[in-house]
């Protein structure tokens, strides 16, 4: 049976132990204490805090609200057990918080990111089963890290949760590395399984004027390819994910299919870093169902995104990084309208680097955006323009 | 001679002599069959991006601890600092790739595990003897 809820939602029904909770921070400190060490067989620990704070200046975006929230934060400690030079399993722990985020409904529960036993197979292959995290771009799998983000959360356009993507697959994935001695060598990886996500619903109650309906992506098969090119730091990306949703809006027994492909680029230098991306969904959705209106209106829609960020670093410390993101929406049936300019947000943020694994930043977004706000007078944020959105976050981020 | 030609030949003598002393030395297992690798390809190595050598066999890198001998090497064959090196292995760990090659405390302890280690590769300061180890050539 289906569960429906207002956001914040619990994300999954997978572990919910508060009591692991302290655990995880005691863990986190204690590695911090002392270099993380790894020995050729034996086990690892790694992990990475961030905490931030935001304030939005209308409604909340990003898990920011206007009254200013610290309840923004992502911790996950790692253990890596190398059995031998081919055979791995790496389990990472992890809590995650973004306030009152629309597109990351979090529970406040520890929970198992991945789980997954790694098999070497001949000297360029890599066998994973488990719970993996998904190569899916440039930063889904480290999406959380916040010493190597530029920005505290990722762009929407490309990044926007677990509603239109996969963070983690239960599943199977076969890597390859094509010329590994040449300068364009070739990596690819392909993957197979289901993982839970979400639908969202109209409700003119919630606070963002939808609920979240648990739901579970199905069937999934995805493709990442990363290209290295003779030029030192610049690498091309491709990849396509292909899977069946079964949730509570689509009729019984039947599963609707969403596709979703990207291309990448992703250039860093010593004291500079370029990254742009573009995605494109298209999925099959009940309109009627989403609506919560009692007829089904069956169609499609397609959503675009790409973003561009740039940076430099004016000193070995200090770094400073621009970026524009912007998503649209469309269906083939005209009940979106409007839509195709969804969310156009131009950022600019200050990293500093206290030490390679300690990084502080503050950062503030200009944003032109439908995307519902929780605005009491305007929660889906559906009038006929366009409503102006102003946040910042700022934040410390370790790792170890 | 000239003063001024003295002086540059000095100069230059000087130069050479401190090149000399700051290019680490990349060692490897006197079994290796390898007899030199290009600066790519050894960057590849010590990132984990290449994991045999040329004939096949597995190569096993070993780092050093920050210093001035790891940051000479650092960007002397990635072209890049220690500071992004270290951030690229952030990014392999919590990508669940890779872990860093293990660090050796220093010269001794390189020379120590590359000795006892079929298909180790390691740097040491130029200053260091190669004893029970071979030197392995570096192009560009």
């Amino acid at each position: 049976m289906r569960r429906s809820s207002t956001l914040p939602a619990q994300r999954s029904p997978r572990s919910r132990s508060w009591r692991l909770l302290p655990t995880l921070f005691c863990l986190t400190l204690a590695a911090g204490a002392s270099p993380a060490a790894e020995a050729p067989e034996g086990v690892g620990v790694f992990g990475h805090l961030t905490q931030a704070y935001g304030k939005s200046r209308r409604g909340s975006i990003q898990g920011t609200s206007e009254e200013g929230t610290t309840d923004l934060r992502n911790v996950a400690v790692q253990l890596r057990w190398a059995k031998s030079d081919r055979d791995t399993v790496v389990v990472q722990l992890s809590h995650e918080r973004r306030g009152e985020d629309l597109f990351s409904p979090a529970g406040d529960e520890v929970e198992i990111d991945w789980a997954f036993y790694e098999r070497r197979i001949g000297v360029h292959s890599v066998l994973k089963v488990g719970r993996l995290n998904t190569p899916l771009g440039i930063y889904n799998e480290i999406r959380d890290v916040g010493t190597l983000l530029p920005f505290f959360s990722l762009p929407i356009s490309f990044y926007a949760g677990v509603l239109s993507s996969a963070e983690t697959v239960d599943g199977v994935s076969i890597g390859r590395t094509f010329f590994p001695r040449s300068d364009w060598s070739l990596d690819t990886e392909l993957y197979l399984g289901g993982w839970d996500t979400f639908q969202q619903q109209v409700s003119l109650d919630a606070k963002f004027g939808l609920v979240n309906l648990e739901a579970r992506a199905e069937d999934g098969v995805g493709v990442q390819i990363w290209l290295d090119t003779p030029v030192r730091g610049l690498r091309l990306g491709a990849g396509t994910l292909t899977w069946l949703l079964d949730g509570p809006l689509g009729e019984p027994g039947t599963r609707d299919r969403w596709d979703t492909y990207h291309v990448s680029l992703d250039a860093v230098g010593e004291r500079w870093l370029v990254r742009a991306e573009r995605r494109r969904w298209r999925f099959d959705q009940d309109f009627g169902a989403f609506l919560a209106l009692p007829v089904s209106l069956r169609g499609k829609a397609q959503r675009d995104g790409y973003y561009l960020q740039v940076g430099v670093w004016l000193t070995p410390r200090i770094g400073l990084f621009g970026q524009i993101d912007h998503a649209g929406l469309k269906d083939n049936l005209d009940l979106l309208p409007g839509l195709e300019n969804l969310h156009e947000d131009l950022a600019a943020s200050l990293n500093f680097r206290i030490r390679p694994d300690l990084l502080l930043r503050v950062e503030y977004h200009n944003a032109t955006t439908r995307l519902p706000l929780g605005l009491p007078d305007l929660p889906m944020n559906v009038g006929s323009d366009a409503v102006d959105a102003r946040w910042m976050v700022g934040g410390l981020s370790v790792s170890f | 001679m000239s003063t001024s030609r003295v002086l540059a030949l000095l100069a230059f003598v000087a130069l050479h002599a401190t090149a000399e002393a700051a290019d680490p030395v990349v060692v490897v297992h006197p079994s290796t069959r390898v007899l030199e690798v290009s600066k790519a390809e050894l960057s590849k190595i010590f990132l984990k991006r290449l994991r045999t050598w040329a004939d096949g066999s597995l190569a096993q890198p070993i780092d050093q601890v920050p210093g001035p001998v790891r940051e000479e090497f650092t960007q002397w064959v990635h072209g890049r600092s220690v500071v992004t090196i270290e951030v690229y292995w952030k990014r392999m760990i919590f990508s669940g790739r890779a872990v860093p090659p293990a660090e050796a405390a220093d010269d001794a302890a390189v020379l120590d595990f590359v000795r006892r280690t079929p298909g180790a590769v390691g740097y040491v300061s130029g200053s260091a003897q190669l004893d029970g180890v071979r030197k392995l050539d570096l192009r560009e």
